[in-house]
C-alpha cells in the first residue's frame, strides 16, 4: 500500500521495512543467531553454485571463504585480475578492537565510535556485529601473511584515526588496503588452484537474473571480446563497491561504477540512503579540466599534519614565511578535543567553510595547507618519512612539490558511498538470494564512515558474515535447478544486448567523458558537500536534461564485439544519470543534516549538522517503479542500546 | 622421477649451473693467467714455460681427467646457456621497436645483453686456441738440467710462432675484448644466480666485476702483444 | 617554463592478438604539463573520437599507482623515464616540448596483446596459484600477537609484498623473465614465520609455474628493479634461488 507524497516525485510506502534483526542482548545477538542458523551439510555444499561479483575486500574474502567451505564459487571481476579491485587503493589502515595498546579500547567502544561517527543513522545490531568481528579479521589477515606494521618487540603496532580517541588502527605503511586485498586474493588463488573457484576476469555485470523472484544468475559482458555471457547459480553475492564516480571526479578507480547495483535496483532490490556520500577531507586539489581522478592523501596524515590557512585572506607569502601567529590552525581552533583528527565530514566542511570565506589557497581558492613542519621538527625527518614516506613521495610525484619542504595543499573529494543496496541483517537484499557485501550495501556506516572502517566492513562481511548467513539461506530454501537456456536468462541477455547496441546507434556528437563531466559538475555543486532544497531541486531539473543529451547526442566510435572502453563507460554513465537523480531525490527528502549529508537549512548555531531524530531516524530504501516514480520504504532505526545525542568533537 | 621431469630443469637451476660452471671457469682463467707468467721468466726464454707445461702433463691420467673435466665444464656452461637463451628468445617473439636503458638501479649493459654473442665468439676462439697450442705442431726441445736431458715439448715455440702473425694478434685482441665484457657481467652475476646477495656484497662485486674482467683480459692480451712487439 | 607542450606520438595499434599490429602517428598539441601521461592519452582519445576515429585502447583503473592495471613502454622503458612511477603517475612535466615518443605495449610471449596497449597478464595469477599463499582457511587463525615477527622481517616482507603485479619487470627484462614478480611473492612469505613453513613447496611450485607459462630466465640485468614502480629489489630473486637450492640440498 502506498501514498503519493505531495509535490514530490515519489510515493511513500506505508508498511515499514523489516531488517530481520535478531532479538536479545546486543552483545549476544550475533553469537546466538549464528548458533541458531541452519547449516548446509558439508557433502551438500559442493552441490551449490555461488556467484560472487567483485573481488575487492568483500568479494575476495567472500569467494575465498565460501570456496574453503566447499561451495562451488564463480568469481567475476571487472579488472583483468582479482588483485586489482579498488580496495587496493585504501591507504591508512583497518580498525579492530584489539586493545593491544591498553588505552581503553573495547568492542563496545568501537561500536559506540562507529555509531556516533555515522551520526546515528546505522543499525545498532550491524555495527555491533562489525565491532565484534573486527578482532577476528586481524587474526585472519596476520595468519595469511599480511605484513602489518610491528614494533621492535615483534608485536603489532597501531595508529590513531579520525573520530576515535584510542589507537586501534592496524596498518601496513600507507598501503594497508593493498596488503589486505592481496591477502584475500592469495586465499582466492589457493581455491582457484583447488578448482573450488572459477575465475572470470574482465567481466562487467550488466544484469541480475531472477527466476521465481529469486536471484539465480547474472549477465556479464566480457570486456575483452564484447561477448555477452549468462551464468546461473543458487545465490548471487554482489560485492561491486561504491558509486562515487557519479561525481565524475572522485578518489575511486576508473572502473568503479554503479551498474551492477543499479541493475539489481531495477530488478527489485531497494537502494538505501543513496545520498550519503562521504567526502574525504585530504585529497590533492583539482588542477585542470583534463584531470581524470582525485588522489587521496591518507587520513593518517592528520595524526601529525596540521591543517591551516593564513589568518588574513590576502596574505600571499609562501607558507614557510608565515609565522605561527599569522596561521589559522582552524581544526584545532574549532574542535579543541579532537583537533586535526575530527571525523571526515566535520573536517571536510570546515575546509569548505574556510574556502567559502575566501581563505582558500591559490590558484583555485579551493585548497588549504596540511603542514608537517612542526612534526618534522618534533620527531625528525626520518621518523616522519618512516610513517608517511610513500604518501609524501606520491604527493611529490603528482604535484612536483615535496611535503618535507613545504606543506601539502589539500581539498575534500568524494571518496566513499555509505548508501547502497538495502540489506537485512543477513546481508540479503530485497531480492531473495541476492546478497550485497561491502561498500555496495548500506549497512554499517550510517551517514558517515569513520576512517579505517571500510576495510573492516568489507572483510567482516566476506570472511565472517556471509559464510554463515548464506548457508542459512541455502539450508532454508528449496531451490529448483535453473538453466541458462531458460527464457529468463535469454530475455535478460537480450535486454543487455539491445541496450549495448542502442548506445552505438545514437551517433551524436558528445563523448562519454564530456557528458560525464557535466553530470559530475552538477552532482558536486548541487548534491555535494553542502546541499539545500534549492540546489537539489535544481539538480533534479538539470540531470534529466543531461540524460536527454546522453540519449540523443552521445557518440561512441568502434563496435560492441571487441574491447571498447567508451562503450563500457557509456553503459556506466547511463546508470549514473539515473542514480544521480535518485541521490538528489533522497537528499531532498531528508530534511535534516546528518553525517555527510549536510543540508544548509539544518545546522546548529555553530554550523554543525542538525539531525531531526523524530522525523528522520530511518533508513530510506527506494524501490524502483516501472513508471519511474520510485517508492520510498522506511526502516525505522529504533535505538535500544545507545542514546542518540548531538555529535560533539569539540 | 620420470625422464621428462628429469630433463626439465627449472630456469633457476639452469642459471645456477651456468653460475657454478662460470665461476669455476673464471678460477681456471686466473690459474691459467698465473701460469702464463712463466712465459716471461726463465733463461733461455721459454724454459720456465715449457717446464711448467711439462710439469702439468706429467700428471698423466690425472691431467687428462682434469682436461676432460675442464672441457665438461665448458660444454655444460655453453650448452645450458644456449638452451636457456633459446627459451629466453621464445619468451619474446615480438621484439620492441625501441630498446633503451632505464638507468638507476639497472645493471643492464651492452655486455649483459650480449653474453651469448660474446660467449659464442669466445667458444670459437677457444677451439682455435686449443688447435693452435694444445693440439698445435709438436716441437721439442731439451734442457740439460731438466727431465734428465730428455726432450720435452717446446710449446714456447708455438707461442712465439703464432704471435708474430699480426692476424693472430688481432684475433686475440678481439677475443680478449669480448672476454672482458663476458666476465664483466658474468662475475658478479654468478653470485646473484647462486642467491648470494648482500647490499654491500652485491654493490662491491658489481663494481669490481667489469674491472676484474678487464684486468684478466689485459693480462692475457699482454702476451701476444708483447711477443709481437719484441719480434 | 611553458605550461603546455606538444608531442609526437608513435603508438602501437593492434586490433587483436591474432591480427598484426603497426605504429600509428599522432600529433598532440597544447598538453598541460600538470596532467598525467594517461590523462594526456585521454585528451588524444577525446580528439580521436571527435574526428570519428577509434581511440587508443589502454588499461587503467586506480590512477594512483597502486592497482597495477596501467603500463606500457615509452621509448624503450617500461612505465617511462621516471623511476618508481607507473604511467598513471607520470606527469607531463617530465617531457619536453616537441619530443617524439614511441609507445609500445608490454611485450612478452605470455603477455598476449588484447588490443593496442592492453595485454593479458593472467599468467601472473597462474603463478600465484602455484603457491603464492599461506595455507590457512578463514576462522583458523590464532590471536594476531601470538605470532611475533621482528620489525626488520616485517619490513622486508612488506618491501617484497608491495609488488603491484603490473608486469613492468617482465616487459623490461631482455629475457621476458618473471623472476622479480615471482620472487617478490616468495620473498614476502618467506620473511614471515607463518609463510616460511611452506617455503619448499612454494618455491618449487611457483618457479615451475613461471617456466610453464613461457617466461624467460633471469640473467641478472636488474632492469626490472629499475623500472619497478615499487622499487622491488633483485635481492628477492637471490632469495628465491637460495630457497630453491635449499630444496635440492
Amino acid at each position: 500500500m502506498t501514498v503519493t507524497a505531495p509535490e514530490k516525485e515519489f510515493v511513500e510506502s506505508l508498511s515499514k521495512l523489516d531488517g530481520r534483526l535478531p532479538s536479545g542482548d546486543l552483545e549476544d545477538k550475533w553469537d546466538k543467531y549464528k548458533s541458531s542458523m541452519k547449516i548446509v551439510n558439508p557433502a551438500n555444499k559442493r552441490k551449490f553454485n555461488i556467484i560472487v561479483v567483485g573481488t575487492g575486500l568483500a568479494g575476495g574474502s567472500a569467494a575465498a571463504t565460501l570456496a574453503e567451505l566447499g561451495y562451488n564459487v564463480k568469481s567475476f571481476c571487472i579488472q583483468d585480475t582479482p588483485r586489482r579491485a579498488h580496495s587496493i587503493a585504501a591507504q591508512g589502515g583497518i580498525n579492530a578492537a584489539k586493545n593491544y595498546q591498553n588505552d581503553g579500547d573495547s568492542i563496545h567502544r568501537l561500536f559506540i565510535d562507529t555509531i556516533k561517527g555515522g551520526d546515528y543513522r546505522a543499525r545498532e545490531e550491524n555495527v555491533h556485529r562489525l565491532a565484534e568481528i573486527s578482532t577476528n579479521i586481524i587474526d585472519q589477515c596476520v595468519a595469511q601473511g599480511v605484513p602489518f606494521a610491528r614494533d621492535y618487540g615483534g608485536l603489532l603496532t597501531n595508529r590513531s584515526f579520525g573520530g576515535s580517541q584510542v589507537s586501534r588502527t592496524f596498518y601496513a605503511r600507507g598501503q594497508t588496503g593493498q596488503q589486505l586485498l592481496l591477502g584475500a586474493y592469495s586465499a582466492m588463488m589457493r581455491q582457484v588452484a583447488k578448482q573450488q573457484i572459477e575465475l572470470f576476469p574482465n567481466r562487467e555485470m550488466l544484469d541480475v537474473v531472477t527466476v521465481d523472484d529469486r536471484a539465480r544468475g547474472i549477465v556479464v559482458r566480457n570486456l575483452k571480446t564484447g561477448e555477452l555471457e549468462t551464468h546461473s547459480g543458487d545465490a548471487v553475492v554482489l560485492c561491486t563497491g561504491g558509486f562515487g564516480n557519479v561525481y565524475f571526479l572522485s578518489t575511486n578507480g576508473k572502473a568503479s561504477n554503479a551498474t551492477a547495483a543499479w541493475r539489481c535496483y531495477k530488478k527489485g532490490a531497494f537502494m538505501a540512503n543513496p545520498c550519503f556520500a562521504q567526502i574525504h577531507p585530504t585529497c590533492i586539489p583539482t588542477s585542470g579540466e583534463y584531470q581524470s581522478k582525485l588522489t587521496l592523501m591518507s587520513e593518517s596524515l592528520r595524526n601529525d599534519g596540521r591543517v591551516w590557512v593564513p589568518k588574513d585572506a590576502n596574505d600571499k607569502r609562501p607558507p614557510a614565511e608565515i609565522p605561527e601567529s599569522d596561521r589559522d590552525n582552524f581544526l584545532e581552533r574549532m574542535y579543541p578535543a579532537y583537533g586535526n583528527l575530527v571525523p571526515r565530514d566535520v573536517g571536510s566542511r570546515a575546509i569548505k567553510k574556510m574556502c567559502d570565506e575566501g581563505k582558500g589557497l591559490d590558484p583555485s581558492g579551493r585548497a588549504v595547507y596540511l603542514d608537517f613542519s612542526s612534526a618534522i621538527e618534533r620527531l625528525g625527518k626520518k621518523n616522519i618519512s618512516d610513517k608517511y614516506g610513500n604518501l609524501f613521495d606520491m604527493y611529490e610525484t603528482i604535484t612536483g612539490d615535496s611535503p618535507y619542504k613545504e606543506p601539502m595543499k589539500i581539498y575534500p573529494a568524494i571518496h566513499y558511498i555509505m548508501g547502497g543496496l538495502w540489506v537485512d541483517y543477513d546481508l540479503m537484499s530485497t531480492i531473495p538470494g541476492l546478497f550485497v557485501l561491502g561498500e555496495a550495501n548500506f549497512s554499517d556506516h550510517g551517514a558517515n564512515r569513520l576512517g579505517a572502517s571500510a576495510l573492516m566492513q568489507g572483510l567482516a562481511d566476506g570472511y565472517f558474515v556471509i559464510p554463515n548467513t548464506l548457508g542459512n539461506y541455502l539450508a532454508n530454501t528449496k531451490l529448483d535447478s535453473v538453466s541458462i537456456s531458460s527464457e529468463e536468462f535469454k530475455e535478460a541477455r537480450n535486454d543487455c544486448k539491445e541496450r549495448t547496441e542502442d548506445f552505438l546507434k545514437i551517433k551524436g556528437s558528445s563523448t562519454v567523458l564530456e557528458i560525464h563531466r557535466e553530470l559530475g559538475g552538477v552532482m558536486w555543486d548541487l548534491v555535494g558537500m553542502a546541499r539545500t532544497k534549492e540546489s537539489l531541486e535544481e539538480a533534479l531539473d538539470k540531470i534529466p536534461k543531461i540524460k536527454d543529451k546522453f540519449w540523443n547526442d552521445l557518440y561512441i566510435s568502434g563496435e560492441s564485439d571487441t574491447l571498447n572502453k567508451s562503450l563500457e563507460q557509456a553503459g556506466r554513465l547511463a546508470d549514473f544519470l539515473e542514480l544521480g537523480e535518485l541521490m538528489a531525490m533522497d537528499a531532498l527528502n531528508r530534511e535534516e543534516s546528518c553525517g555527510a549529508h549536510f543540508r544548509e537549512e539544518y545546522q546548529t548555531e555553530e554550523g554543525e549538522p542538525l539531525r531531526n531524530d523524530d522525523k528522520y531516524a530511518y533508513v530510506s530504501a527506494w524501490e524502483y517503479n516501472e513508471n519511474n516514480i520510485p517508492i520510498l520504504h522506511k526502516e525505522d532505526l529504533d535505538y535500544k542500546f545507545v542514546k542518540m545525542t548531538q555529535r560533539n568533537y569539540k | 622421477m620420470n625422464q621428462i621431469s628429469f630433463l626439465k630443469i627449472s630456469s633457476v637451476l639452469k642459471k645456477i649451473i651456468i653460475a657454478v660452471t662460470g665461476l669455476s671457469l673464471f678460477l681456471f682463467l686466473i690459474i691459467h693467467l698465473l701460469g702464463n707468467i712463466t712465459l716471461f721468466t726463465g733463461n733461455p726464454p721459454g724454459k720456465d714455460f715449457n717446464q711448467y707445461a711439462h710439469f702439468l702433463e706429467s700428471f698423466g691420467i690425472l691431467f687428462t681427467i682434469a682436461e676432460l673435466g675442464l672441457l665438461g665444464f665448458f660444454l655444460l656452461h655453453i650448452s645450458t646457456a644456449l638452451y636457456s637463451n633459446f627459451i629466453n628468445t621464445s619468451a619474446r617473439v615480438n621484439r620492441y621497436a625501441v630498446s633503451s636503458f632505464a638507468g638507476g638501479k639497472s645493471k643492464k649493459t651492452y655486455a649483459s645483453q650480449s653474453m651469448v654473442i660474446t660467449g659464442v665468439v669466445i667458444m670459437i676462439f677457444l677451439i682455435w686456441h686449443v688447435l693452435q697450442f694444445r693440439l698445435g705442431i709438436y716441437y721439442d726441445t731439451t734442457y740439460l738440467d731438466f727431465n734428465n736431458g730428455q726432450p720435452i715439448r717446446d710449446l714456447y715455440k708455438n707461442v712465439t710462432e703464432e704471435f708474430t702473425n699480426l692476424w693472430v694478434v688481432a684475433g686475440y685482441t678481439v677475443a680478449m675484448t669480448l672476454l672482458s665484457l663476458h666476465l664483466g657481467h658474468g662475475f658478479w652475476s654468478s653470485f646473484q644466480s647462486l642467491g648470494i646477495y648482500g647490499k654491500s656484497f652485491t654493490r662491491i662485486t658489481y663494481s669490481i666485476s667489469y674491472l676484474l674482467g678487464t684486468i684478466i683480459s689485459i693480462g692475457f692480451l699482454f702476451i701476444p702483444i708483447y711477443i709481437y712487439s719484441i719480434n | 617554463m611553458s605550461e603546455v607542450i606538444s608531442l609526437n606520438l608513435q603508438v602501437w595499434k593492434q586490433p587483436s592478438a591474432d591480427e598484426p599490429g603497426s605504429f600509428e602517428f599522432y600529433s598532440v598539441k597544447d598538453i598541460s604539463i600538470h596532467i598525467s601521461f594517461l590523462e594526456m592519452l585521454d585528451v588524444v582519445n577525446e580528439n580521436l573520437q571527435k574526428e570519428g576515429k577509434e581511440p587508443i585502447a589502454f588499461d587503467s583503473d586506480c590512477r594512483e599507482g597502486i592497482c597495477g592495471t596501467c603500463g606500457f613502454v615509452i621509448d624503450g622503458v617500461a612505465h617511462g623515464p621516471l623511476a618508481k612511477t607507473t604511467v598513471c603517475q607520470l606527469h607531463m612535466r617530465h617531457f619536453e616540448d616537441g619530443q617524439t615518443l614511441v609507445i609500445e605495449p608490454f611485450r612478452a610471449t605470455p603477455f598476449k596483446v588484447v588490443k593496442d596497449l592492453v595485454v593479458d597478464r593472467s599468467s601472473f595469477d597462474t603463478i600465484i596459484q602455484a603457491g603464492g599463499y599461506v595455507t590457512v582457511s578463514t576462522g583458523n587463525a590464532p590471536d594476531a600477537n601470538n605470532i611475533l615477527i621482528a620489525k626488520d622481517n616485517a619490513e622486508d616482507a612488506f618491501d617484497a609484498a608491495a609488488c603491484i603485479g603490473c608486469g613492468a619487470c617482465v616487459a623490461s627484462c631482455p629475457n621476458a623473465s618473471a623472476a622479480l614478480f615471482t620472487s617478490a611473492k616468495i620473498s614476502h612469505l618467506s620473511h614471515l614465520p607463518q609463510g616460511k613453513i611452506e617455503d619448499d613447496a612454494r618455491v618449487k611450485g611457483m618457479v615451475e609455474a613461471m617456466d610453464d607459462e613461457g617466461f624467460g630466465a633471469c640473467s641478472n640485468h636488474a632492469e626490472c628493479e629499475a623500472v619497478c614502480p615499487k622499487g622491488i629489489s633483485i635481492s628477492n630473486i637471490a632469495l628465491m634461488r637460495r630457497n630453491l637450492i635449499k630444496t635440492i640440498l
